[in-house]
């Protein structure tokens, strides 16, 4: 036992010198970094191409139970579909490195968006994890709000039921439901942020 | 059984992107139930023990998994009447998987809960079903749905029926490794600029701990992978964290675990901490 806690100790340290360079990250209530990705159909996207939408940005990993649990049940497509009737931009982004989970051919992940009717406006890759680092993104689903002045208003969970069971879906509070209609209201986005739940994004 | 284990583990992996098999499941994690005594009486808690067993570099998760994860899912079926008390976890461990920081187990995790049990059973025995959903990470991610069941015969007179000596000591070895709520610690803490200080009172801080970390339990404060500093002088101990930049400053209190590992008991102690805003104590109370 006393040399599992010392390699769990040591090994938390040594991660954390990796994490101890600084890089530009995402803050609540401060502007949101630019980023500019490809979406699997070829075509670039910016962030700043949508200035003046609300823009939310999902994270995605299709082989995630957790968001196999938000697309099974239909809530994620549901929810795209009725926030872009409000002129949401919804972007899924895959951080997934090459070789690992949740990294598909764009064929292949057109196949699979096919399959579960996404309404996203566009699915973005991020390959290199840059994207995925500078907004803190860790698990898949991770939701990011930011407002048409281009403020990061709200990240985290995507409800308040951290689980993988698609039963969970109809008794939970969605968070980004409530963020964006409190932001159309013109009141404030509370919780701004929250402890996301899923699988590890896979960097 | 070690390499059928590894093999599944290897098929588990190769097949993360369908269903888990049953089977895989099965061999990824298992749970077993044990009890404190083999007979129970009505109205007094009896203890049961809910062992998971974990392949071989597979972990599970505590309440709080930390940067992704998943806490367990713990649910009891019994007779009508008898009740649950809430189930307490042991001190986790902290592991650390290309940035991002899990707490929880591995090889083996023994959570404990008691039952009371009621009044009015029909039958001279009952039986207590506890079913789980875990999830149980390597690489990938496999949620595992499990069910165990124990059967109790009710008490007559004052018989006590016996346990085997590999029970008691799964029993007492459980109790050891959970924090001590005995030894429950109230502290305070400040913010400034990214980061976050816990202070405890060092009178507080009963026995002698070395490599102090503190897990929060409290979620969407900290940045998990970031490095702990702790420093002592003769009133208190300070631990410094930084905070995750996510952080919107909507906590209040901050609860956790106050980590070290006793030398001289050669035992991991895991001590309950609730922080206060620094700023509460200025109006009435005390350092």
């Amino acid at each position: 036992m006393k040399n599992a806690y010392f390699t769990a100790v040591a090994l938390a340290c040594a991660g954390a010198i990796v994490l101890g360079e600084k890089a530009p990250r995402a803050k609540i209530n401060a502007p949101a970094p630019n980023f500019t990705l490809r979406d699997i159909e070829g075509t670039t996207h910016s962030l700043t191409d949508y200035a003046g939408s609300y823009v939310v940005l999902e994270w995605i990993n299709l082989d995630s139970p957790f968001v196999k649990k938000h697309y099974n049940s239909g809530n994620m497509q549901r929810l795209q579909k009725k926030y872009a009737e409000k002129d949401v931009v919804w972007l899924a982004i895959n951080s997934s490195a090459k070789g690992k989970q949740g990294h598909f051919k764009n064929a292949d992940s057109k196949k699979r968006l096919r399959k579960h009717k996404g309404n996203q406006r566009a699915y973005l890759v991020d390959a290199k994890g840059k994207v995925g680092k500078t907004y803190g993104a860790k698990t898949t689903p991770h939701m990011f709000v930011i407002d048409p002045e281009g403020i990061l208003v709200y990240a985290g969970a995507i409800d308040n039921k951290p689980s993988t069971d698609t039963a969970d879906v109809k008794n939970a509070t969605n968070y980004v439901s409530a963020a964006l209609d409190a932001a159309f209201a013109d009141k404030p986005v509370k919780p701004g942020a929250t402890q996301p739940y899923g699988c590890s994004v896979k960097y | 059984m070690g390499k059928t284990v590894a093999a599944l583990v290897l098929l588990a992996s190769a097949i993360c992107s369908r269903a888990p098999d049953h089977g895989v499941q099965k061999a990824l994690a298992g749970v077993t139930l044990y009890v404190a005594e083999q007979s129970f009486t009505p109205g007094k808690p009896l203890e049961i023990a809910i062992v998971i067993d974990l392949a071989e570099h597979w972990h599970t998760y505590w309440i709080n998994p930390g940067d992704a994860g998943m806490a367990p899912k713990i649910e009891w079926d019994m007779p009508r009447g008898w009740t649950e008390l809430p189930v307490r976890f042991p001190a986790p461990s902290r592991f650390m998987f290309e940035g991002l920081v899990s707490f929880g187990y591995e090889n083996r995790a023994v959570i404990l809960g008691a039952v009371i049990p009621g009044d009015g059973l029909q039958r001279d025995s009952a039986k207590i079903t506890v079913r789980t959903t875990i999830l149980v990470c390597k690489e990938s991610c496999i949620p595992v749905r499990d069910t165990a069941t124990v059967r109790l015969a009710i008490r007559r007179g004052q018989a006590v029926s016996a346990i085997h000596d590999e029970t008691k000591r799964l029993f007492d070895e459980a109790r050891r490794k959970l924090p001590r709520m005995d030894h429950s610690v109230t502290a305070y803490y400040s913010v400034l600029e990214d980061r976050l200080t816990i202070t405890v009172p060092r009178d507080s801080v009963t026995s002698p701990l070395r490599e102090l970390t503190f897990f929060p339990q409290t979620r969407g404060v900290f940045d998990y992978a970031a490095d702990q500093a702790v420093s002592r002088d003769s009133d208190h101990i300070a631990v410094d964290c930084a905070l995750s930049p996510l952080y919107t400053g909507e906590a209040s209190d901050i609860k956790g675990l106050l980590v070290g590992y006793n030398r001289q008991a050669d035992q991991v102690v895991a001590l309950p901490i609730r922080a206060i805003p620094e700023s509460n104590l200025s109006l009435g109370g005390s350092k």
